[in-house]
């Protein structure tokens, strides 16, 4: 018996390589390489940031003189003829970094916020939604520079897009600090922001024990351990937290969009606990127990009471499938530069009900899907299923590689 | 004894998964179009006075 959960087709199901004639599929595979490399080599080149350019166009009527040079951020600019000053500083949001302009006015005691720009962003449209419908940004409106601009401080964070409230947070401050500082000449009596190790990290940290130990055990306390991680990572890492692992936080990954332990724990936690299960117990937990969408789909199952079964034709090349439908995602996140413009998963949208045009499709029809047949976007569409089972094969592959028993119980 | 997979069910389940493709597809292709209207600079998402007070609507990419 083997501990992996295969939601995925196994590798054993591709096609197998006819040995004579042409290896398309090997040239294909080059080819899918290859691509993916340009891609993402055009798309850092063309997604060099061109900061006074930002700045120019949102400040229309302004004439901006760098007052000091700055190849990276932050950079500091004065308005000319004006006592204001504007700073551009960077966070990291949900998606990747994330830019913002912060224009201070200098005042008798110090200074205050004039406006607050956010020049450019990777965070997807629902989470902007989310952070426009909670009035996240009124809040820096008038602000005086040497407030704390901590989350939950001075700054309410806006539940299911904590992350990007951070972010955006986090690089206002540095901003405005650093005029103040350096241009307000102002004494800092500001607090600094400590870790951010609250009851929200708790929460992921046990629902990962229990989900081990349910894992292990059998029995009653086994099975009211399940209960109890598929209500709390529906409730938590579902509907509150909005955290599901998409294709995007993979591509974030590759493109060096790494938040920091810091300013986004529940990212290391969930990544940790992901993939240290693989790696330390040959077990993809996240599929198995923690992502709340596989909840969805169970709790659709039950309801219906229907199983039916995927065409075996389609079900065969569903490992395919989901490697060019991925392909095809990464690409356009490579290119764009732009992670959520190609996580096609409909997660975001399940828990913030909060998407953009054909989104709004995805969901009800993957829904559908696994009223009829469990697990159907598991089955059939997930990338991060299969990239996950893919890690999972890997370690099995490499331990049998070193000799030490591949085949034993995780 | 082994059941026995009715047709209809595999039409049906067949429909499915080529509908979601479609989907799919369809959101990459709106991926695409919103990637060609990402202007190399992308400005003032979102802005804040602090003497109105009040959010400005999204600007365009084609400012």
């Amino acid at each position: 018996m083997t501990d992996l959960v295969i939601i995925n087709p196994p590798s054993g199901e591709l096609p197998a390589e006819t040995s004579r004639g042409f290896p398309w599929r090997a040239v294909l595979e080059g080819f899918a390489w290859v691509a993916l490399v340009a891609a993402f080599i055009i798309g850092q080149i063309a997604a060099s940031p061109d900061y006074k350019g930002m700045l120019e166009e949102a400040l229309p009527h302004e004439v901006l003189v760098r007052s000091e040079v700055n190849t990276t951020l932050p950079v500091v600019y004065q308005v000319e003829g004006k006592q204001d000053l504007v700073v551009m500083a960077e966070g990291e949001g949900y998606g990747g970094p994330l830019v913002v302009g912060v224009r201070a006015r200098r005042t008798e005691n110090g200074g205050r916020l004039a406006e607050v720009l956010m020049l450019s962003h990777k965070e997807s449209p629902a989470f902007m939604e989310r952070l426009r419908r909670g009035h996240f940004f009124k809040q820096f409106g008038g602000k005086d520079v040497s407030d704390n601009f901590i989350v939950d401080d001075d700054i309410d964070a806006v539940s299911g897009a904590t992350v990007s409230s951070r972010g955006f947070t986090a690089a206002v401050r540095g901003a405005v600090h650093l005029g103040a500082v350096n241009h307000l000449n102002l004494e800092p009596t500001w607090q600094q922001p400590g870790w951010v190790f609250g009851s929200e990290e708790m929460i992921l940290v046990l629902l990962f024990i229990v989900a081990f130990f349910a894992g292990y055990r059998k029995g009653k306390f086994a099975k009211a351990a399940k209960l109890v991680v598929m209500v709390g990572t529906l409730v938590f890492v579902g509907f509150y937290a909005n955290a599901s692992l998409s294709l995007a936080n993979i591509a974030g990954i590759f493109m060096g969009y790494i938040p920091s332990p810091q300013q986004h724990p529940m990212w290391w936690i969930m990544m940790i606990g992901v993939v240290g299960s693989i790696i330390f117990l040959g077990r993809n937990i996240y599929c198995q127990q923690i992502c709340p969408f596989m909840v969805v789909q169970d709790l659709a199952q039950k309801i219906s009471g229907v199983k039916m079964k995927i065409d075996s034709r389609f079900q065969k090349r569903a490992r395919t499938l989901i490697f060019l439908l991925s392909w095809v995602a990464l690409m356009l996140i490579f290119l764009s530069a732009h992670p959520a413009l190609g996580s096609y998963e409909p997660f975001a949208m399940m828990f913030s009900l909060e998407g953009l045009g054909i989104q709004w499709y995805i969901l009800p029809a993957s829904l559908l899907g696994s009223f009829f047949v469990p697990r159907f976007w598991c089955r059939l569409f997930c990338p991060v299923g299969l990239y996950l089972n893919e890690m999972v094969r890997l370690r099995r592959r490499v331990r049998a590689w070193f000799g030490s028993g591949s085949t034993r119980k995780g | 004894m082994v059941k026995k997979d009715k047709p209809w069910h595999l039409k049906f389940t067949w429909t499915l998964s080529i509908l979601m493709l479609l989907l799919v597809f369809g959101f990459f292709y709106q991926s695409f179009e919103e990637m060609r209207k990402i202007a190399p600079v992308q400005v003032a998402v979102e802005r804040t006075s602090g003497s109105a007070m009040q959010e400005e609507p999204e600007a365009t990419d084609q400012d």
